[in-house]
Parts: C-alpha cells; structure tokens; sequence
C-alpha cells in the first residue's frame, strides 16, 4: 500500500539550516586556505530558495522532449513548466533532466570494495528482517556524490543481496550532511534473494531446495495479518510488545504494507519468486531477473515490477545461461515496468550510459528516460520522484544534451529545489594533479 | 591521409578485390574521416582506402555501407577471455597459477578455451584482436597470448603469430594478498619489489653460471623466460594501479635494464605521468572504474586524457569480458570526460597495437593493413550504436543480420 506523500517528512528539520550555517563562518577566518566545507554534505543551498530556468530542452518522466521551456520552483516543488516561463538563468538550450532513481543500490553501504573493514553492508546470519540498511549509510561517502555528478539524485540502498533475507531497504537522496537528512524514508522494502546468490551467512541453505524451505517456513511462522477495519487499517489489541522486530516485519510483508525486492536471474527461480510472493499474498518487486526475457509473459501477467542491472547481460555463469541484451526491451514490449540500478556503488554513476546501451539494444529511449526517472518510485510506490511537472519535487540536473550518450557532460544538480556541489574526491583530485607541480 | 592512400586513390587502382565495402563513413584512425568511403581488400589485406573509390570489376562481395561508420577492429589489451571461460566455474579458473609468486614460464596460451561463448560476443563487439593475459596473483604471472579472434577450433588458428611475446607481471595488492599467508611471501610492497629484484638476479646469476660451467647446465625455462625478459625479447605489460608502485616498478627494472612496455590498469598514472614519459610507457586502464579495492580509491575519469595528451600510448582495455563488448562506448565516455574523439578512437585501436607490438599490421585502416574491420550502425561514440559486421583479415567473423544477436548457446 502506498504510503501518503504528507507522510513524508520531506523537509526534514530546520536546524540543518542552522548547521548549514556554520561553513561560512569557517571559511570568513581565512579567506586564502581551501575551504574544508565546499561542497560538504552536498548541498549548496542549506535551503530551497526557489528560482526559475528558461530557454532549456525539458525532458519529462515519458521521455517527451520540449524545447525553448522554462522551468519555475518554489521551495522544494516545480510549479511552472512552459514556453511562458521566462527570466531567470537562461539556459541557452541545455537539457533539464528529472534526477534519476538507483533502484537497487548499495552506495553509501562501503567505501572501498575489497577492504572489509569498510564494508557496512549486510549482517552475518542468512536471515535477517530486521537489519537496515540506513544503519550502515554513510552521507559522507565519497561514491554517492561521486553518483550525485552524474544525475543520480536519489537511491534505493539494499543491503547486499548475497543473503536469503538481507534486511530492509531505504530510500534516500544523494545529498545530505546527515543521515537524517539523506534518508526519505527507511523501511521502504524488505530485500530476498533467491536461486544460488542468496545462499549468505550463518545458517544459510546449500541450494535451491533449501531456499524454497526456508522461504516458505518464514512466511508460515510469521504473524497472521490483522484484519482490516473498516477504514482500511490494521488494528489489533497489544499484542505488538509479544513480537519480535523481525515478526512485525514478517507481518508487515504479509499484510502489504511493506514491499518485498526479490532478487532472482535464472527463469525457473523467477517463476519460484512469483509463486512464493502468490501464496503468501506478498507485494512484490523482482530484481535482476536476466532471464525474464523468457517468461516475459508471466511477468505480464502479475505486473510486477523489475528492476534491471542494464548491463547484467552476460550469459556467464549457469544462474543466467540465456541472458540477453534484449531483455529489457522484450520486458518493455510485453508490457513488464522497469526500473533501472547499480546493484553496486561505485559504477551508479554509470547508470545513465549503461542504459542508453539497452536503447541500442531495441528499448525506446522514452522507455530507458521513465525507467530511469519515475521507474524505481513507481515499483516502490513512492510517489512524486522523478516528474518534471507543476507539483513534482524540484529535483533535476542540467546537462549538455541527451543523458543517455556518454559525452554529454552533467553541469548542474538539483534536490528538492536545492543546488548541490558538483565537488567530489574525483574533482578534488583532478584539481590536485591537473597540472603537475 | 598518407601518401600511399591518395596515391591508390588515383584511377591505376588495384586490378583485383574479393571485399569492397562501399558508402561507408570510414574512421581510419591514420586520418579524418573519409565521407562516401571505399574500402578494398585482397587476400585479407587492405588494398585500398579513399572515398567514392570505383570497385574493381567481379569483385564478390561489396558491401553497401550507406550511412554506416567503418572503423579498424577494436584491440583489446587486457584480457582473459578463454582462461576464465564461461560458464564461470572452479574448474574453469585457469588464469592464474598461484603456487608461488614468481610463474614467468607459464603460457596463457596453454589455458585458453577456444570454445569460450565470450570469444563470440565479443567478435559482436567489433573486437579483433586481444592480448590473453594470466591473472595478477603472482609477480611474474606468465605469458600473455596475443590472439585474433578468427571463428576457428583451434588456438593454433587465433594466434596472431604477428605480435611480439608478451609477459604479465603484477605489484600492488594482488600478490601480497595472495602469499601473505606463505612464509615465502610477498606480504608486502617491500616484499613485492624485492622479489623481482631477486628474480632478475637469479636469472643473471644463472645465465653466468650456464656459461662458466664445465658440466652441463639444465634448462631451466622459468629461468630462461626472464633472460629473454632481461634480454628484450619479451615485452613486459604490468599490473600496476597505485602512483608509487608505478615509480616503484621503474625503479626496479631500471635496475635491470627492463624496459616496461605498458602499465596495465594504472589509475593513478596522472600523478606520475612524466615517469611515464621518461621510461617511455604507455598504459592500459579503464575510463571510470574505481574504488573496488584501495589501490583503486584515487582514480578519477580524467586518467586516460591526462596521460594521453603527455604523448605515450594510452590502451583503454576491459579486463573483462563483459567491458570488450563495448570498447567504444567506454571509449565514448573518455569525450565526456574531456578527450578529443579522434583520441579516444584511438586508445581502443592504434594505441594498443602499437603497445602489442603490432601497429604494422592493425590498428588503422590503411592500405597494406590486415582487413580487421567493424562496421557500425552509427557513428561508434553514439551509445545507440550497433555493430553489423566484423572482418577479420577480411573474412567475415560476425553478421548481425544473419546471426542477430549472440548468445551462449553451442
């Protein structure tokens, strides 16, 4: 069930602005040193001030592309899209883009791949309900800005999928000095993982079977849902003190108010998914899925949401024999919503080049743009990311042109009506050794 | 445009051709892009280069290229194709011989899966050329097959008989990692750079005493490897990432006498690139791969267009056999960090053949050149773009419109 965008405190608190404050004064003391404060935390603007963009190439949610329109934000919203729109910054014909969704990503979750004692991305047994992500998200890790440059403006951060139950998923933004800041909203979903990837952690299966088993035996000893009252909510007399976090999840996932990421590739363990998210009536969102291309039209048929790896194509390992570069355009014609993700954290950056191979690869542009825009709020239920109309959050980047073409360059990024800094370590390094000295 | 091509441009052209492809927007790499271009090509190889070209008369297969980009196959340096074939598996890891850091006699050849589905992607890719290396575990990992990915049964029929003999040798984390639970070791840069030394010794030490002794002295291959190291015979490619491994290894084949011929992933080559320029390297790296391991945290895109523009070959190379299927949209990405396109076209053709050694034979389309073409839908710094056709040595390797797309099936 979706839950109510007024639900969301999308503002956040205001002493962030008194924090946001404080580099300034820093930076007044000496005028001369580098200033330890550009471009930390990743907003510029400590408030949204509101401002208007005119002469730019708009793209929207559909991949409908308008030129000569201007753009005007109050707060944190967009409340004028059009030709009437003037003044401003003129952006001389640059694209306006809605910020693209990491729909299953794990930035923030470690800062350097191989060395473990920066990882802070999953917990040690094979299920694990109650594990959160945004407990190990770090806003201050150098590779969600280094993903921010390039038009990744929000995230959905899993845990990593090499567990049965790896714990829940939560959406944030890619700015943020703080946690509390960053995060939009945690729990957002509770992620799975099926066939050989999930097969993690203490106490974990050896193979399928097993997957099958103790997937099933979680839902069978999970609470039974409460039963809806009238007014359509869940109400029961005290008994949430007897349950342990994990059982209040469980229970959650079975009276759908809370999503379940299901990751699978191979064809057979999707079909597996979509019979264990039918018999435990669970609200589902598949992941991976490189070989949905073969039961397409199962996938139709439920309409559950994929979330696609683009380039996780490659028929390299018996988990996905029959992957294909035209998967997402089958899914797309028959019909399957997608989203697009990392599934890491260093390469979200790539995201937007990564898609625009599957445009080669027979997807409609327009198909790859709302993917990657409105794809992962719309299979998450989250509603108001990624539109670029009046109403819609004020978060955006500017660019050169097309996003999907590796050349174009991202100039400029905006979250909930604030600019952020294009600064990341990449820049900072850059600027160290741009010259040799 | 050279000499030789405006010369065949002139109307005493070539009497014979069994490929022409015609209308094609042709990227030769040598030069600017020739618009309504004509390639000929006889017996495998280039015969002529030049637009609106008439073609020879029966000549039996003439492609027409209308509003297509013919460019020279794409080379790639770095790869292990076929010593980790797919499916992946334990018993099909084959790339690294990992009982003892110092392995300079094994053969990457001796590894490879012809059969390897990856080999058909990527032909699909326009790829045409690629040096087969042994993994990073060890120092002195082995050698490295250079192969061109002709559609045949044999490896015998890939080699690309060519190149020079190539090694792979490796610093930095993977080694010191991998023996750090030996008591023999490496378990540390120190201990990294020490056994090179060493071996380089061992090897002179043994070349003086196979010399100085009455008795006969056995081969030793591993041995006789690095004298042809020590020697030049064998050109040296070595995983490098981090700015002071990089002086590091320079440091010590200097020592040596060793020439480097190519640092391989070398994500913080821009802070060094002046030793680069001195030692007279070049590169093979990624354009935006970063921080999966700590000698990876300080990379930056810019990289390659740095290094480039200091004059030494920049390679950019996979690594992978998911990245070799398309090294020119990799290539796209190195524009928008700021490298001029011709450049970038260059690092996935001309740059690694002349680091491979081959730059006489590939790398350009040129007359006198191999017929290693990849013919493209659109432009190839268009993300959108797909390649139709891929020659090697003018035979057809890859079709798009018979075969589509391919996949991992026998």
């Amino acid at each position: 069930m979706p839950v109510p965008e007024s639900s969301v405190d999308w503002t956040r608190r205001s002493f962030l602005a008194a924090l946001a404050a404080a580099p300034a004064l820093a930076a007044a003391e000496d005028l001369q040193a580098p200033d330890p404060w550009d471009g930390f935390g990743g907003f510029v603007d400590p408030e949204p001030v509101g401002f208007t963009l005119s002469n730019a190439t708009v793209v929207d949610h559909l991949g409908r592309v308008r030129e000569g329109v201007g753009v005007r934000v109050e707060g944190a919203r967009i409340v004028e899209v059009g030709a009437q729109v003037t003044g401003g910054t003129d952006l001389g014909g640059d694209w306006i883009v809605p910020g693209f969704t990491d729909a299953c990503s794990h930035l923030g979750l470690f800062e350097v791949g191989a060395e473990k004692d920066s990882r802070d991305d999953n917990d040690t047994k094979a299920i694990t309900p109650a594990a959160r992500a945004v407990d190990g998200y770090n806003p201050l890790s150098a590779p969600v800005a280094v993903a921010r440059v390039e038009g990744i403006t929000h995230a959905v951060v899993c845990p990593r999928l090499n567990r049965l139950v790896s714990g829940q998923a939560a959406l944030v933004r890619t700015a943020g000095r703080t946690v509390d800041e960053a995060e939009l909203r945690s729990p957002l979903a509770v992620c799975v993982s099926m066939g050989r990837g999930g097969l993690g952690g203490e106490g974990a299966p050896a193979s399928r079977i097993g997957v099958g088993r103790a997937l099933r035996a979680w839902m069978d000893q999970a609470p039974e849902p409460r039963p809806l009252t009238p007014r359509g909510e869940r109400k029961s007399a005290g008994d949430a003190a007897d349950l342990t976090a994990a059982d209040r999840v469980a229970r959650s996932l079975r009276e759908r108010r809370l999503k379940v990421m299901v990751a699978v590739e191979r064809a057979d363990d999707i079909e597996r998914a979509l019979d264990w998210l039918d018999t435990y009536d669970l609200d589902g969102v598949l992941v991976g899925c490189a070989e949905g291309w073969m039961v397409a039209d199962l996938l139709a048929e439920v309409s559950v949401p994929v979330v696609l790896g683009p380039l996780m194509v490659q028929p390299d390992s018996f988990d996905r024999p029959g992957a294909r570069y035209d998967n997402a355009a089958i899914l797309h014609r028959h019909g399957v919503p997608l989203a697009f993700a990392s599934r890491g954290n260093h390469h979200a950056r790539g995201l937007r080049t990564d898609a625009g191979v599957l445009v080669a690869h027979g997807l409609p542009w327009e198909a790859a743009i709302a993917a990657l825009t409105v794809g992962g709020a719309e299979a998450l239920s989250v509603p108001g990311l990624g539109r670029m109309g009046p109403g819609g959050r004020a978060s955006f980047f500017r660019a050169t042109g097309d996003p999907l073409q590796p050349r174009t360059r991202i100039q400029s990024v905006w979250i909930g009506g604030r600019q952020t800094s294009m600064r990341t370590r990449q820049t900072a390094l850059y600027e160290r050794f741009k010259d040799l000295r | 445009m050279t000499l030789a091509m405006l010369a065949l441009a002139g109307p005493s052209l070539a009497v014979a051709a069994d490929l022409a492809v015609v209308h094609a927007t042709v990227l030769p790499i040598s030069g600017p892009p020739i618009v309504d271009g004509t390639v000929l090509v006889e017996d495998g190889r280039i015969t002529a280069v030049g637009a609106g070209l008439a073609v020879p008369e029966g000549t039996p297969e003439v492609v027409d290229a209308t509003g297509m980009f013919l460019m020279p196959g794409i080379i790639d340096l770095h790869s292990h194709m076929g010593v980790y074939p797919w499916p992946h598996g334990d018993a099909h890891a084959d790339g690294n011989e990992m009982i003892h850091p110092i392995t300079p006699h094994v053969r990457a050849e001796d590894g490879v899966r012809v059969a390897d589905p990856a080999f058909g992607l990527a032909r699909a890719g326009g790829v045409t050329s690629v040096l087969v290396l042994p993994g990073s575990g060890n120092l002195m990992g082995g050698q490295g097959a250079p192969l061109k990915l002709r559609k045949v049964r044999t490896l015998a029929e890939m080699r690309f008989e060519a190149a020079p003999r190539a090694i792979k040798m490796a610093c930095g984390e993977n080694p010191k990692r991998v023996y750090k639970e030996d008591a023999m070791g490496p378990m540390t840069r120190m201990g990294n750079l020490a056994w090179m030394r060493s071996s380089f010794q061992a090897a002179r030490d043994y070349r003086v005493a196979r010399s100085q002794s009455a008795d006969p002295v056995a081969l030793d291959p591993m041995m006789e490897t690095l004298l042809d190291v020590l020697d030049g015979e064998i050109r040296v490619h070595v995983h490098c990432y981090r700015h002071d491994d990089i002086e590091g290894i320079i440091r010590v084949m200097e020592e040596f006498d060793v020439q480097v011929t190519a640092f391989h992933h070398a994500l913080e080559a821009y802070k060094v690139r002046d030793l680069l320029v001195e030692h007279g390297a070049g590169i093979a790296t990624w354009p935006d791969w970063w921080g999966f391991k700590l000698e990876a945290y300080d990379a930056i895109p810019q990289n390659m267009q740095l290094v480039k523009d200091t004059g030494v070959s920049v390679a950019l190379h996979s690594d992978s056999p998911n990245t070799v299927q398309r090294l020119y949209t990799e290539a796209a990405k190195v524009v928008g960090y700021g490298m001029s396109e011709a450049d970038a076209l260059e690092t996935i053709t001309l740059d690694p053949a002349k680091l491979l050694g081959v730059e006489h034979r590939v790398g350009t389309i040129e007359p006198g050149k191999d017929a290693d073409l990849a013919l493209f839908s659109k432009h190839p710094l268009d993300v959108t773009t797909l390649v139709q056709r891929t020659w090697i040595d003018g035979e057809l390797v890859y079709d798009r419109a018979t075969e589509g797309a391919p996949d991992a099936r026998p």
